[in-house]
């Protein structure tokens, strides 16, 4: 007897739903598996062999024949146990076929026939449902996430036997086997989180640099700090998902579906409700920053999707890994091709960065630093020029005096304060690209800026002095131009004034002491 | 053979020293007499030189190879004099370790004429950058020779604002005079050659190392009549050159700086054991005594002094209340951002603009991320 069941296979972040094919015919008995199968899942004979045997059946002794189709789409993962554990009861009689057509299964089987957690979850589910399948069954631990799928009918079952009962009975019967999970509620979870996080009030002194963390949240512009080991850099960096505005449901599902993919969604913790930050340390290699490996994972930088990457002492990471990021900061997303296909994943992030000044880290304190100016020059210019033009705001940390971190007086902005102000730059953003695909200022084309930053008189006259005497590029122009927008955004201002002006300047030239350019 | 080709033979002998040189002139008697030793003589013990160094003496002696070399040297633009030279510069020859021959590119320093050595550390500050620019422009528009050794910092900022002034100046290096170190100082490298002077004891493709540098202070300091430090930590090279003006009988000036400043605190030592105080360059050039001066330096910053009045009057008015404010607070240390917020009250969101205004109006000057005043307003 032929039957099938529906199941899921995600390469990159891109789903295809799969028919597991099981043909049991009279014959020598015998158990055959086939459809481009992963080792993974060309080990699930046997523990679907033995799952069957302990949860109460015996393989009937036909001629078992499973096709994973389509047979061209590469299987891995260990996600087609259960599909296939069903299809094989559903062959062999003991299930009624036809219940199986407008449903999804997916699962890993224990050898006792426990039914465990796997990855990928939510874009299958997600898959299935724009599909039209909208019953899933799927392991008791992925519940959560699969239902926030809307639409979706979400099953979560813990024994391979409890399924088979479900699907045998009668369907009034049903719920009393295994109950539909309710739908997880996404606001109720992006609402929560909010109030976890570290907030920019911590941060004592260092006001220069708190004014322009806000101005690269609200535009969404790169940032790179400078300063002594100890001046904080690392407190600011780990505060600006704080400041940037709260995941809307379907950004959530999106993140959610990056992590789901890499395994790192938990069963409490089924949505990613904040926006990621992710800090890698230095010793990073290629692959795990842009992602990649035998079987394709997303990197760190897609992880950082939609939220904060931080390169804490970014002077050490290996020059060609930092050479990776290039082309996803132009692109918001990395391609990756390797054997088994090319992958594309989202890398739409806000790059923070911070490095010392020089190899003892005290430049520019005559009096603690004894580097030489040809070590400092060449200790910054292992950060390439060219991934150095990306970043729109540059600005030096300071070490705070003692005295200052004590003085709990002195009024420091917190991160609510730093939202509403953030807020007004968004929505004047919102408003101003409403019929466009870009949100922020950062984003805007070279066509853009030059329809939405026009300048005065004076203001241009500011901004030609300063193209003549720094040697700016017309790339450089075009950058100080979008920051000052965003600068002009957070003041509420329609035009963008010669203070605006001097602000973005300052922010895109303060670095020139460090590198001489 | 003439002499001055005997000399250049035996300076272009690697491995084979001043010092080497000198025991040999004083062992033969003349240079010819060194060219036509015997490899007996070579041998007395009281010579101290070892086989190679002989074999290097017994082996180079081509009089035709000598006589190319020299003259494809001279075709480079490269002169070469020896110590009895009548050219060789007269203050150089009178010290303890005279070098026994020097290579020049360039016009050797006038003799009669006042110089002053310009001297300090590398890795300086932006006072002692903004100090020695003034210093150096001042001294050189008086008609004053500044000698210095081109490295970074100090020395090449003295000698581009020499150059700048219109001065001459007269850069000693410590590799040969065919080589530019630091290849950062190419540009006043290559104005030197043209409108100054630049002096080795070593012969051209010498590379530069690290223990011909002290050596060249000894000719720096000779070349000089007075030695100006103008920032030094403590235990520099530029006390090395201070202790040397002091053997040979320069007199020694030191810029003072704060005490708590790491690069003044060899000045400041060199103050409290006698050294003159540099307290401005109109200062420094009524201490040494205006009979050197070929114009008058006072009634120029006199007149200078007036057109600032005028300048900063004309500013200030021009000035906002905010960036009055902000001027009040800066000095000649560069500050940063937070620092003149906090002095100044203004907040983040109007201090750039205020401090861009006073950029423009040439008031304050921006170092990397921070600022520090330019003209006294």
């Amino acid at each position: 007897m032929f039957c099938y069941v529906n199941t899921g296979a995600v390469t990159g972040l891109k789903c295809d739903l799969i028919r597991v094919e099981v043909d049991s015919s009279p014959g020598l008995p015998c158990f055959q598996m086939v459809g481009y199968l992963g080792s993974e899942v060309k080990e699930a004979r046997e523990r679907v062999k033995v799952a069957l045997r302990n949860s109460g059946f015996v393989l009937p002794a036909t001629n078992l024949n499973v096709n994973l189709s389509p047979a061209n789409i590469r299987k891995s993962g260990t996600s087609y146990d259960l599909p296939i554990a069903v299809g094989i009861l559903a062959a062999s009689g003991m299930i009624d076929p036809r219940r199986l057509e407008d449903m999804l299964i997916i699962g890993e089987l224990g050898l006792d026939g426990d039914i465990r957690h796997v990855r990928g979850i939510l874009p299958i589910v997600k898959e299935a449902v724009s599909h039209g399948i909208r019953k899933v069954i799927l392991p008791i631990s992925n519940v959560r996430e699969g239902a926030l799928i809307p639409d979706a009918e979400v099953i979560g079952a813990s024994h391979l036997s409890e399924v088979r009962e479900y699907l045998s009975v009668p369907a009034d019967e049903q719920d009393g086997i295994l109950r539909r999970a309710d739908h997880t509620d996404i606001t109720g979870y992006l609402q929560r989180s909010l109030e976890e996080a570290p907030d920019f009030a911590d941060v004592r002194g260092q006001e220069s640099v708190k004014r322009a963390a806000m101005v690269a949240a609200a535009g969404f512009h790169h940032m790179l700090m400078i300063g002594p080991p100890g001046s904080g850099k690392t407190m600011i960096a780990r505060r600006m998902p704080s400041i940037l505005p709260p995941l809307t449901p379907e950004e959530a599902l999106e993140i959610s579906a990056i992590y789901s993919v890499s395994g790192q969604l938990k069963e409490d913790q089924p949505l990613v409700s904040f926006r990621p930050y992710i800090a890698p340390h230095h010793t990073i290699t290629q692959q795990a920053l842009a992602g990649g490996g035998v079987r394709a994972r997303p990197g760190l930088i897609s992880l950082a999707h939609r939220g904060v990457l931080f390169l804490d002492e970014m002077t050490e990471f290996d020059r060609s890994t930092l050479e990776i990021m290039r082309q996803p900061l132009e692109d918001k997303q990395i391609r990756i091709v390797r054997s088994s296909g090319s992958f594309s994943y989202p890398a739409d992030f806000m790059l923070i960065a911070a490095c010392n000044p020089c190899p003892c880290g005290y430049y520019p304190d005559m009096n603690k630093c004894r580097c030489s100016p040809n070590q400092i020059a060449r200790y910054i210019n292992r950060i390439s020029g060219p991934l150095l033009d990306r970043i729109d705001i540059c600005c030096e940390a300071e070490s705070v005096e003692l005295c200052k971190l004590k003085d709990s007086d002195t009024p420091s902005l917190s991160s609510a304060d730093m939202r509403a102000m953030i807020e007004v730059a968004r929505k004047r953003q919102a408003h101003r690209f409403r019929d466009m695909k870009i949100h922020f200022n950062a984003e805007m084309s070279g066509r853009d800026t030059d329809r939405f930053c026009r300048l005065g008189a004076s203001e241009q006259l500011l901004i030609s002095s300063a193209v003549e005497t720094l040697g700016l590029s017309a790339r450089s122009y075009h950058r100080i131009l979008k920051l000052s927008r965003t600068i002009a955004d957070l003041e509420d201002k329609d035009d963008i004034s010669e203070a605006h002006l001097s602000e973005a300047l300052f922010y895109r030239t303060s670095g020139t002491g460090y590198w001489g350019r | 053979m003439e002499e001055i080709l005997y000399a250049y033979w035996l300076s272009n002998l690697d491995g084979i020293g001043n010092k080497t040189v000198r025991t040999l002139r004083e062992y033969a008697g003349s240079l010819e007499d060194i060219w036509n030793i015997t490899p007996k003589e070579l041998d007395d013990a009281s010579l101290g030189l070892t086989q190679p160094m002989k074999n290097l003496i017994l082996t180079s002696r081509d009089e035709s190879a000598v006589k190319r070399s020299f003259e494809d040297m001279l075709k480079t633009g490269i002169s070469f004099y020896h110590i009895d030279h009548p050219e060789y510069p007269p203050k150089l020859k009178y010290i303890y370790d005279p070098p026994q021959g020097i290579y020049v590119k360039g016009r050797l320093p006038d003799p009669g004429a006042l110089s002053i050595a310009i001297v300090g550390a590398r890795n300086c500050s932006e006072y002692g950058k903004m100090m020695a620019a003034k210093i150096a422009s001042a001294l050189a528009r008086a008609g004053v020779q500044i000698i210095s050794g081109m490295a970074r910092g100090i020395d090449g900022i003295a000698q581009e604002a020499a150059l700048d002034a219109g001065g001459y100046t007269c850069g000693v290096l410590g590799c040969g005079v065919d080589i530019c170190y630091p290849e950062e100082n190419r540009r006043i490298y290559d104005r030197l050659i043209t409108s100054g002077c630049l002096i080795s004891e070593y012969h051209p493709g010498v590379p530069a190392k690290s223990g011909q540098f002290p050596l060249r202070n000894r000719i720096i300091s000779a070349l000089s009549d007075i030695v100006t430090v103008i920032e030094a930590r403590e235990r520099s090279g530029s006390l090395i050159t201070a202790d040397q003006a002091l053997e040979q009988g320069r007199d020694v000036y030191a810029l003072p700086g704060r005490v708590c400043d790491a690069l003044s605190q060899g000045c400041n030592r060199l103050i409290r054991q006698g050294a003159g105080i540099i307290l401005s360059p109109d200062d420094l050039l009524k201490e040494i005594g205006a009979g050197f001066i070929r114009d008058d330096p006072y009634e120029d910053t006199q007149t200078k002094k007036a057109e600032a009045v005028q300048l900063s009057l004309s500013a200030s008015c021009l000035l906002s209340d905010d960036e009055k404010r902000l001027l009040s607070v800066m000095d000649y240390t560069p500050k940063s951002v937070d620092e003149l917020c906090t002095g100044s009250g203004l907040d983040t969101a109007r201090i750039y603009g205020c401090l861009m205004q006073l950029s423009l109006k040439g008031l304050i000057a921006q170092k990397g991320s921070r600022y520090i005043l330019t003209k006294q307003p």
